[in-house]
């Protein structure tokens, strides 16, 4: 692999070493996506899932917290729309993780954009972005994280799902608790304080409300999409929106959209 | 749990869910040429959707409305102790699976409760 990017003569490194280094630097990282691996093969296998296919969903979608939603949502008949639409909804995070890469990876050809991107992650975002701040340039960090959380993501998703074959019917009762405490502790990982209580409280508020009047699933997408819009409302009223674009004149820089935070490392 | 489900169904949830995924992944370079810059109230959306999400998906599993006979809320007292003692957990060790064992623990511990 060479080091130079191809045809436009820019000078964004890609390199085998890169490959290397985003590797080496993510172990760790990879090590928490695994035990979380396991379990999302556990709790797979005690749904009408087979194997095969929650593999597949592992290697295909490569989002912990929206495969836990698909499974957490399967019942009989499948609200396919209603999953479709939540899993949308709690991926849509990769936009702001694809806007804050968009000046490192503009000017690479689209085959290498193509594959870093299929394994961008929560995981490999945070690191890549505070290796970038320290300096690293070779764009190929990026694809070395998302190989090693991918490899640790899909082995452990397999291990989970070959000893949650073994473990029989267990405890049926409170399985779904565990998909709850999933998301408690994902909900605790991307608070980021007293801003969040009003679009947190609404979306809470409007998804009990909805469940009582709304069909299958839709209380959990009329929550989340209102308690957003309640977010972004309060923001106007209070002129906060106004301060975050007035340091975003340039468009995608990864300091305005590292500020606009996901929840950065260590948990998707 | 043998029921027969639609596997034409199940692998068109994993396909679109798979493919929905990329896209929002590459949508930044799919448009690059079009829209250099997210609108503020489009980044401010964006920036809640996560935490707003969960927050639909947690709560209704612990509380639920119910309209008859009169408008009344219904506590899990059980999983809402549960819930409070998992999210403690999560804060103090940031570590998922001390959440879901402690949790599940303090749910079987509080299940008397109901």
């Amino acid at each position: 692999m060479a080091a130079a990017g191809p045809r436009t003569g820019d000078s964004t490194p890609f390199t085998r070493r890169g490959v290397y280094d985003g590797f080496r630097r993510s172990l760790p990282v990879a090590a928490g996506v695994f035990t979380y691996g396991v379990v999302f093969g556990i709790l797979a296998r005690q749904t009408p899932l087979s194997a095969v296919e929650a593999l597949v969903m592992s290697a295909a979608v490569f989002a912990a917290s929206a495969q836990f939603v698909v499974l957490d949502l399967w019942s009989r008949p499948i609200p396919v729309t209603a999953i479709v639409v939540t899993t949308f909804l709690v991926n849509l995070r990769h936009v702001l993780m694809g806007a804050s890469l968009y000046r490192w990876l503009a000017r690479l050809s689209r085959r290498r954009v193509y594959g870093t991107l299929f394994l961008l992650n929560d995981e490999s975002w945070g690191l890549a972005m505070r290796a970038r701040a320290e300096g690293e340039r070779d764009a190929a960090f990026l694809l070395g994280s998302g190989l090693v959380v991918f490899l640790a993501w899909v082995s452990a998703s397999l291990l989970g799902l070959t000893a949650g074959s073994v473990v029989s019917d267990p405890a049926r009762y409170g399985l779904d608790f565990a998909f709850v405490a999933v998301y408690v502790a994902l909900l605790v990982g991307v608070w980021e304080g007293r801003p969040d209580l009003v679009p947190v409280g609404t979306a809470a508020a409007v998804a009990v409300a909805g469940g009582a009047v709304l069909p299958g699933n839709w209380h959990i997408v009329a929550g989340g999409v209102v308690g957003s819009l309640a977010g972004v409302a309060r923001d106007a009223a209070t002129g906060r929106g106004f301060a975050h674009a007035r340091a975003d004149h340039s468009g995608a820089t990864p300091e305005s959209a590292t500020d606009g935070g996901t929840g950065g490392a260590g948990r998707d | 749990m043998t029921t027969a489900y639609d596997p034409r169904t199940i692998w068109l949830i994993i396909l679109a869910a798979g493919l929905g995924t990329y896209v929002l992944r590459l949508s930044f370079i799919l448009l690059f040429g079009r829209i250099r810059q997210l609108p503020p109230t489009v980044e401010g959306l964006l920036r809640f959707v996560p935490a707003a999400v969960l927050a639909a998906l947690v709560v209704p599993a612990v509380v639920s409305l119910s309209l008859t006979p009169a408008p009344a809320l219904s506590f899990r007292t059980g999983r809402v102790l549960a819930a409070v003692i998992a999210a403690l957990v999560a804060w103090r060790t940031g570590n998922i699976l001390a959440t879901i064992g402690v949790g599940m623990a303090a749910l079987w511990g509080f299940g008397a409760l109901g």
